[in-house]
Formats: C-alpha cells, structure tokens, sequence
C-alpha cells in the first residue's frame, strides 16, 4: 500500500459565489450555479461534471482533465485570475483560505484537489460594505471556520474592491 | 482557476480532516415541574 506523500491538508486560497438558502447562506462555485452547495461540517467533494454527462464516472481531479476543487497559492493570484474572469452582475463573491486534501495535482500557481473545506472566510468582492460584515459572520458561523484576519485582503485592498456593487 | 502547468500529483492524507465538528445544538434547560399548590379553602360562611 503506497503512504501518502504528505500527512498535512494544504492551506490555500479560493472564491466562492454564494446561495441564499432556507437554512441560511451557503458557500458554492463560482462557474457552476447550479451545483450543490458546500455542505457545513461535510467535506466538499470534487466531481467530473463532464464526464457525467458522458455516463462515465472516476475520481476527480483526473490528470489532463479540468476537473477538481480549484485553489490558488496566493491571495494575489487568486485576485489577479478574479478581475477577469469573475463573472458580471453584481452578485457577492466570497473569498478566503480553503483545506485541500486526497488526490491534489499542484501546478505552478495552484491545486485541484478531491477534497476540501473552507478554512477562513477573509472578505466579499462585489457587496455593499454593510453586507460585507453580515455575509462573513453568517457564512463563519455556518461553516464554522475561523474569524477572517482583517488584513486578509491586502492584496486586493488597493485596488478599489470590497465596494463595488456591479450592476446593483 | 488558472493553476498553471503541472508540476505533479500528489496524495494528501491528513491524520484527522479539516472539517470542523458541529457544536449540538443546546438543549433547553428545564427543571422539575413545580407541583401545583392546592387551592385556598374559601373560607366558610
């Protein structure tokens, strides 16, 4: 049986858009709105969505395939792949530090990895500031991750985020 | 994500996974039922 090539979860960074639900805020993916949230206190769990479609299913992430729970090493490469690529229309986007585990394929900026969990919720892109504080404490509560670090969005701060109500 | 060229694929096996345990939800505190006093007699007439 082979030992696993690190007895430590990889702490990294991730986006997540976010669904109002009857039990309360939930995170979810940012690309696929119709998937299923992030069950709190569950491991989230990767899947191939384009597989599935092809009735064939394996363990995701798969090498050479895009599947995976999606995280980037740094807070600033995380910003710099959101300002293009986040979706319009105004609606929140939840960013923090996430726990990667199982299976992970490292590339040069991040990981896909088949299982995660948030580990801290650090701010909201895209949400008036009096929603900022409400969607942190209620997604924190929720998940229960560890209070964001106030300073957790340095990288972003200077470039006029955190207020920006797109099309609201 | 872009998460640049692969660099490999490894295996991650936490001895214990990152996910929080969730707190029970608190029962509420309730104490015996205080029995019920008997009436006062009316006084007789």
């Amino acid at each position: 049986m082979k030992s696993p090539d690190s007895p430590a979860a990889i702490r990294a960074y991730r986006a997540w858009s976010v669904r109002d639900t009857p039990s309360g805020l939930r995170l979810r993916s940012i690309w696929f709105p119709d998937d299923k949230v992030w069950t709190p206190f569950a491991r989230f769990e990767a899947r191939c969505n384009v597989c599935l479609l092809r009735r064939f299913r394996h363990r995701a992430p798969k090498d050479g395939h895009t599947c995976g729970i999606y995280a980037m090493k740094s807070g600033a490469d995380l910003f710099g792949w959101a300002v293009d690529n986040t979706p319009p229309g105004g609606r929140p986007v939840v960013v923090g530090e996430v726990w990667c585990w199982g299976t992970v394929i490292e590339g040069t900026l991040g990981y896909r990895a088949q299982y995660a969990y948030p580990a801290s919720l650090l701010g909201v892109w895209f949400a008036p500031p009096a929603d900022e504080a409400r969607y942190l404490a209620q997604l924190s509560s929720a998940y229960g991750t560890e209070p964001g670090a106030a300073t957790g969005l340095d990288w972003a701060a200077d470039h006029g985020w955190g207020d920006t109500a797109v099309g609201a | 994500m872009d998460i640049g060229e692969t660099k490999r694929i490894i295996e991650v096996e936490p001895v214990v996974e990152p996910v929080p345990v969730a707190m029970p939800e608190a029962e509420p505190v309730t104490g015996p039922v205080p029995a019920r006093l008997p009436e006062p007699a009316l006084p007789a007439r």
